[in-house]
């Protein structure tokens, strides 16, 4: 069983954080590669954020350029690189916002084919492949851990978004704060609960 | 510092700081002496454990191709412009 920070050396995060800085700091500088490298980055966090948060494979696309554009127009007025990855997922994240608003009244999970659509107690078994699926969502499946996808389905949305940024994305307690809009003992609380919601759920499937 | 556990309450309290490294040697320890003798809180800490390593994992895993291949052509296409813009 680990101890103190042992944990966190078995599945250590890579240093994403450094990374992106260093990338934003040669993009001012009018390094072609690495504004390239900066803008493949954010189109894949915005992918991964649009579809683990919000579950809307459709607005991938969308949610992919907004990050394009508005990372390319802000490089080269950053004054604190090392802030950038807030300021990414600020961005993506009010745009799957926007993208939710117009969307009103929908559902804000997808419910996956392979898993069946509930009905009042049980399931409807769907054995033909759904073709009609969207592209992403076809991709994503093959991509996410199936379980996992589901069980983070199940979280509230506010706590989904700690649970991806922090595990998967890898952010800072003070970088989620920063970007949800709430107190560092607010997401290691969230955090706490969503841990305990997943772990709940992947131990009934 | 943090005081030692050696409660159930307690473990499920200051599990997250556990797994997250924030913790001191004392109050690791002292969960571990209580997972030692506390069946359910062992498994509740291993099944925490595994599902933070499930989360991990995803961070680990590749992008489909598509989904890259397609991030790419689409910052080619804007670098390009940008440069045919002068």
């Amino acid at each position: 069983m680990p101890n103190g920070t042992s944990y966190n050396e078995i599945v250590p995060h890579l240093d994403v954080k450094s990374e992106y800085a260093g990338l934003v700091r040669a993009a001012a500088t009018g390094d072609r590669g690495a504004m390239e490298a900066l803008l493949v980055r954010a189109q894949e966090a915005a992918y991964r954020f649009s579809l683990l948060v919000c579950g809307h494979p459709e607005d991938a696309e969308d949610v992919m350029q907004d990050a394009l554009l508005k990372t390319y127009q802000h490089v080269g007025h950053i004054s604190e690189p090392d802030a950038f990855r807030t300021w990414l997922y600020s961005t993506v994240r009010n745009a799957c916002l926007m993208k939710r608003r117009r969307r009103a009244g929908e559902p804000a999970t997808f419910v996956s084919v392979e898993h069946g659509v509930d009905t009042e107690t049980g399931r409807v078994p769907v054995d033909v492949p759904d073709t009609s699926r969207p592209i992403d969502q076809r991709l994503v499946d093959g991509w996410v851990d199936g379980r996992l996808r589901q069980a983070l389905n199940h979280l509230p949305p506010s706590y989904r978004m700690i649970v991806v940024m922090r595990e998967i994305e890898g952010l800072s307690t003070k970088e989620v704060a920063a970007i949800a809009g709430v107190s560092e003992s607010n997401v290691k609380q969230r955090l706490h609960r969503a841990r305990l919601m997943l772990r709940k759920q992947l131990e009934h499937r | 510092m943090t005081a030692p556990v050696s409660t159930c309450r307690e473990v499920l309290a200051n599990i997250s700081g556990y797994l997250d490294g924030e913790l001191d040697s004392t109050a690791c320890d002292a969960i571990e002496r209580h997972c030692l003798t506390c069946p359910s809180c062992a498994a509740l800490v291993k099944g925490l454990r595994d599902t933070v390593g499930l989360c991990r994992q995803a961070a680990t895993a590749p992008l489909p191709d598509a989904v890259r291949r397609r991030a790419l052509e689409s910052v080619r296409q804007l670098l390009d412009r940008k440069d045919h813009e002068g």
